[in-house]
């Protein structure tokens, strides 16, 4: 049966697709997108925050309850701690070279923009280690690209990687693409770029063999990366791989917080 | 009268499977791993051909695809033209190879169309994100099978229930389902 016979009519269909998107990328079909985003946004944000609820919930339920809310809270508390820990010291840092320099420097001040979380990869990882979601905040709100992204206790969960009129996809510091430039708080300060590994953890490579690092040393960002302030916690050293006939080292990171629990976000635009 | 009552189906349509596509973006893609695996508006989409006819749920494949392009970041137009791909497929078996419009052909159309579907958007996926660092071909991961094993698990579950729910609802649709002896 030919194609563009008249009992035929897939070419209708073909010519749909072709009519949508070229409506989409010509923007005819924009207002009408972001009606529906705009629309969407609220419901989506509940179902997100409900789905993630029995989420939590259901891998709760994976473990011993009274065992799990214990280390939960103090997972919580540390995280907190870790946060008040890194800007402590990165104030004492501040105060010594404001001493020495006998200048005032004032610190950057950050907007903070409020976003819920939407939705998260709709398809299994293409490649390995790809960890997404996606909140209710786009380029009208303000929302640019590389801006850096924390959660309610202030560690940095990713960046802006993506964005569109209403919505923005954030890469977290689990995912493989997602990297940071990042300062371990040891006594060297070494530096370095962090990135996800297999969408589980964070590694910093290619550190020279000379540096000191230790178990639990903080990471935080350096601020050396664009739009991402100084300061904001990465995870905690957990493991040092170090072997006596490399040149380099390189650390794998804890992250401090939980995919599950992350329903509200903030975007930190400078 | 009468058209008011089509535009008002039409709505109510429309909205059904905004609500569809909304549901498995936002709600379902947060639940753990093994119920993510549900595949609703494939569901929904087969459950409309075999109610309805093919064009009608081409439209609602265009409009499910289109919310799930804007609520999402592949390249637009993806979801849309995996779900016209899929349904125009499965609308070919159904006419040529399953005669026999009994529960086990729908059991068999709905896996069929989770694995068409599923081959179809990561053949897409592949394409577009070959060459990138950690690339590896859907075929040789794991995971791959195992969520397509879940879905069609989860597709076999709906088509049960949706089958037998239609079947006590609605007498009309029996001689639909059942076949004549």
């Amino acid at each position: 049966m030919a194609f563009y016979s008249k009992k035929n009519k897939n070419w209708i269909w073909a010519l749909a697709f072709s009519l949508v998107i070229f409506l989409h990328f010509t923007k005819i079909l924009a207002p009408l997108e972001n009606l529906a985003i705009f629309s969407a946004k609220p419901l989506a944000g509940f179902l997100y925050g409900s789905g993630s609820g029995i989420r939590k919930s259901y891998e709760a339920s994976q473990q011993q309850k009274d065992v799990f809310s214990k280390v939960s809270s103090l997972e919580q508390e540390v995280a907190r701690l870790t946060v008040e820990n890194a800007q402590f010291k990165e104030v004492a840092q501040d105060n010594l070279k404001l001493r020495s320099q006998l200048s005032f420097l004032s610190a950057n001040k950050y907007k903070n923009i409020l976003a819920n979380v939407i939705s998260q990869n709709l398809v299994f990882d293409i490649k390995e280690g790809d960890q997404d979601i996606v909140i209710d905040k786009g380029s009208k709100d303000g929302i640019k690209e590389d801006l850096g992204v924390i959660n309610e206790n202030g560690v940095i969960i990713g960046k802006v990687s993506e964005v569109r009129d209403n919505i923005s996809k954030i890469c977290l510091t689990t995912n493989s693409n997602c990297k940071f430039a990042a300062t371990i708080q040891n006594n060297d300060r070494t530096m370095g770029i962090t990135e996800g590994d297999l969408g589980l953890t964070i590694k910093m490579n290619y550190i020279p063999q000379s540096e000191k690092i230790n178990l639990n040393d903080t990471v935080i960002t350096s601020g050396l990366g664009g739009n991402i302030a100084r300061g904001l916690v990465i995870g905690k050293v957990s493991q040092i791989n170090n072997k006596s006939n490399e040149i380099w080292q390189d650390v794998n990171i804890e992250p401090l917080f939980d995919l599950n629990t992350l329903t509200i976000v903030t975007v930190l635009t400078p | 009268m009468s058209h008011l009552k089509y535009y008002f189906e039409w709505f109510f349509y429309s909205l059904f499977f905004s609500g569809v596509a909304i549901i498995q973006a936002a709600f379902i893609s947060a639940l753990p791993p093994v119920y993510a695996a549900i595949n609703l508006p494939l569901t929904c989409l087969l459950f409309s051909l075999l109610v309805f006819n093919k064009e009608k749920t081409l439209v609602f494949a265009i409009l499910i695809g289109f919310w799930l392009d804007i609520l999402n970041f592949n390249f637009f137009g993806l979801n849309i033209l995996i779900f016209l791909a899929t349904f125009f497929i499965i609308d070919f078996l159904l006419n040529n190879w399953l005669t026999n419009r009994s529960l086990y052909s729908f059991l068999v159309l709905s896996s069929l169309s989770v694995v068409i579907y599923n081959i179809l958007l990561y053949l897409f996926l592949a394409i577009s994100h070959s060459g990138q660092a950690g690339f590896s071909f859907f075929l040789f991961q794991s995971s791959f099978w195992i969520q397509l094993g879940w879905q069609i698990i989860w597709g076999g579950i709906f088509m049960l229930l949706f089958f037998n729910v239609a079947n006590f609802l609605s007498r009309r649709l029996k001689p639909f389902f059942l076949e004549n002896k």
